[in-house]
């Protein structure tokens, strides 16, 4: 009987020390979580964030690597049942930590706000009541909310602010505010309590401010129709929830802000090549115009002379007339088309493009493109002059492409290579070549079908690329030209249209001082 | 009278050639055309002292206008061939070349046909 109580006591000596043993581990992983992430520096989350943004995401793995979490063997024989009870809730809040962490991965590692949202509200239902659940994001440059929510929320403007004052209280206060009964504690934070558009009331409601970079960008809120509806426990996993939540908003809101930069700076490109482009179109539309304006004008004589044959009875002379006439209209319709394409042409320049591939004569494309940049530098720089040399394979066909973006491509390559003559021209004064030769500047157009596919060459004969920046022509903002003359993005917009958009290829070989190629295999 | 015609566009032959075809079919007026400023050169070698007229478009690509007239100038020395000077361009920079390099006179495009024949005309007087 003694040997038995020893036995027991021994035994239960035991089970304690392996509560304390698991109870100061877990304290340490939560310590250890918490030491990392206080390593974050928040200033590094701002502007540069895709750099310094994934910096502090490794340094978030790394923290959530240095947690691992003990495999836990369920003690055989327990005869305690506290032991067994304060068993189950360690193993709960492993359990819980681990969630905390893969949600912390998870939206972290995303860029989207929405599925920050979704990731946040699955894990935070799956622990606890949340009727309600809704993330607010406040700018303070714009003093608006904009809010993602579990439910069909009234719609924010000037004249419908967020509805939910506690949450707006708790951003403008940077404090929680934890109402368990809301009815009754609602006037410890705000002068009425919440109501929803259907007349329900929630009891359990509660707030928390989530701060990026030392600036409150927004609120968690999480609210119950019942009371007390939360424990220590589930608020203290929203709280450990909250740096990962600020990360994703941070990393969110700033790539919203760099894809929007982007397409104004791609915007912006489209419209300084198109006012490169405006004389030469001007002098493109005048042309086929004084065609169409004179074979009216002469068609309209020819027939009064195609009358007065007939009248003198000269049927064959009038038939020949007509014939003229027939002919004229045709190159009147010509004419108006191809004034008509260039107005086409220069409003889809312009239009940003919806993508679409069509089936398009590239021949067509190309000569149109060419004309266009050489006009429009002749129009800027009346000294200017080259000599164009096309070969187009006739036996092409049509492609099937997006045809303002191969424009826009052709027209960034033949303005490049009309600009490098241009300038090897000036740099020369009228001076003979090495060779002796005098120079000509010229430029080469040529297509070529292979098989399925069709190369398109365009090269020319000016400066060249020197060796050490070839590698960098494609990189977006990297010009040679002088500032203002070049926004940097020609060459890695035309990269990314040929073999993003249209899986081919973008090669270039030149020779500094003698000539540059461009070779798009589509 | 024999006349070149210069211009890069193809269909300025048919326009030229109904537009005239009057004085065309009474031998008053012998229109011979080319589609750049070398073809123009290479066919005056050819036919040298044929041409009276030249009617060229400054703007073309590979040799200008300009460049052409310049050369005529040089070359055919006694004398030179009248060189009248086409541009969509009608702006004074040109006009000023065009007149130091000693062109005779200067069209603006649309070219006004009822004006051409009317200077054509006086030419030949």
């Amino acid at each position: 009987m003694f040997n038995f109580l020893i036995y027991l006591l021994c035994l239960m000596a035991g089970m304690l020390i392996v509560y304390l043993f698991l109870n100061a581990k877990y304290r340490e992983a939560v310590h250890r979580v918490r030491g990392k992430l206080s390593r974050i520096n928040p200033q590094a989350l701002q502007m540069d964030a895709s750099k310094n943004a994934m910096q502090t995401l490794a340094q978030i793995e790394e923290a959530v690597d240095a947690i691992s979490i003990p495999k836990i063997a369920k003690p055989e024989n327990a005869v305690d049942d506290k032991v067994q009870i304060e068993f189950e809730k360690m193993t709960e809040r492993f359990n819980n930590l681990q969630i905390v962490n893969e949600l912390g991965q998870r939206v972290t590692s995303s860029l989207s706000l929405k599925e920050t949202f979704d990731h946040l509200y699955k894990t935070i239902n799956s622990v606890m009541d949340a009727a309600i659940f809704e993330m607010g994001i406040y700018s303070w440059k714009e003093n608006t909310w904009k809010v993602l929510a579990n439910w069909d929320m009234p719609r924010i403007d000037q004249d419908h602010p967020y509805y939910n004052h506690i949450a707006e209280w708790s951003l403008m206060n940077n404090r929680e505010v934890l109402l368990f009964d809301a009815e009754k504690d609602f006037a410890r934070y705000v002068d009425k309590t919440l109501i929803l558009p259907n007349k329900q009331i929630p009891q359990s409601i509660i707030s928390f401010p989530v701060t990026h970079a030392e600036v409150e960008v927004g609120v968690l809120s999480v609210m119950s129709f019942g009371k007390n509806a939360y424990n220590d426990y589930q608020l203290e996993m929203i709280r450990s929830i909250l740096p990962y939540t600020a990360v994703a908003i941070g990393n969110a809101l700033v790539h919203e802000e760099l894809v929007s930069t982007q397409a104004q700076l791609i915007q912006n490109e489209k419209m300084a090549s198109l006012g490169e482009l405006t004389s030469g179109i001007a002098h493109e539309i005048q042309n086929p115009l004084n065609f169409v304006n004179n074979f009216a004008e002469v068609s309209n004589e020819m027939i009064d002379e195609m009358f007065a044959e007939l009248e003198n009875g000269n049927a064959d002379e009038a038939k020949s007339i007509a014939e003229d006439v027939k002919q004229n209209l045709e190159k009147i319709s010509f004419h108006g088309k191809r004034a008509d394409g260039i107005v086409k042409g220069m409003l889809q320049h312009s239009r940003s493009s919806n993508g679409q591939k069509e089936m398009t004569d590239i021949n067509q494309l190309a000569d149109e493109y060419t004309r266009l940049s050489y006009h429009g530098l002749r129009a800027k720089d009346k000294s200017f002059n080259a000599t164009i040399h096309s070969d187009l394979d006739q036996t092409l066909g049509k492609m099937n492409v997006v045809p303002q973006d191969i424009g826009r491509v052709l027209l960034n390559l033949l303005t490049n290579a009309f600009y490098s003559v241009a300038e090897k021209n000036k740099l020369l004064q009228g001076n003979l070549l090495a060779d002796g030769s005098s120079y000509a500047p010229t430029v080469w157009v040529s297509t070529k079908k292979l098989g399925a596919k069709v190369e398109i060459k365009i090269r020319d004969n000016g400066n060249g690329i020197p060796k050490k920046i070839i590698d960098k022509i494609y990189q977006p903002f990297f010009t040679t030209k002088p500032t203002g003359q070049g926004t940097g993005l020609g060459l890695s917009l035309s990269y990314d249209i040929i073999t993003k958009g249209h899986g081919g290829e973008l090669k270039v070989d030149s020779i500094e001082g003698e000539f540059a190629e461009f070779i798009i295999i589509i | 009278m024999k006349i070149l015609v210069v211009d890069d566009e193809h269909d300025v032959q048919t326009l030229f050639e109904q537009r005239f075809r009057k004085e065309i079919r009474e031998k008053e007026i012998d229109f011979a055309f080319a589609f750049s400023g070398e073809e123009a050169l290479h066919y005056m070698n050819l036919h040298q002292h044929e041409a009276v007229l030249i009617l060229s478009d400054i703007n073309m690509p590979g040799m200008s206008g300009l460049e052409l007239l310049k050369q005529i100038k040089q070359k055919y020395e006694a004398p030179p061939p009248v060189v009248m000077m086409i541009t969509a361009y009608g702006d004074d920079e040109n006009y000023r070349q065009a007149i130091s390099f000693g062109a005779d006179d200067f069209l603006t495009k649309p070219v006004d046909f009822m004006n051409l024949k009317e200077k054509l005309k006086s030419r030949t007087l």
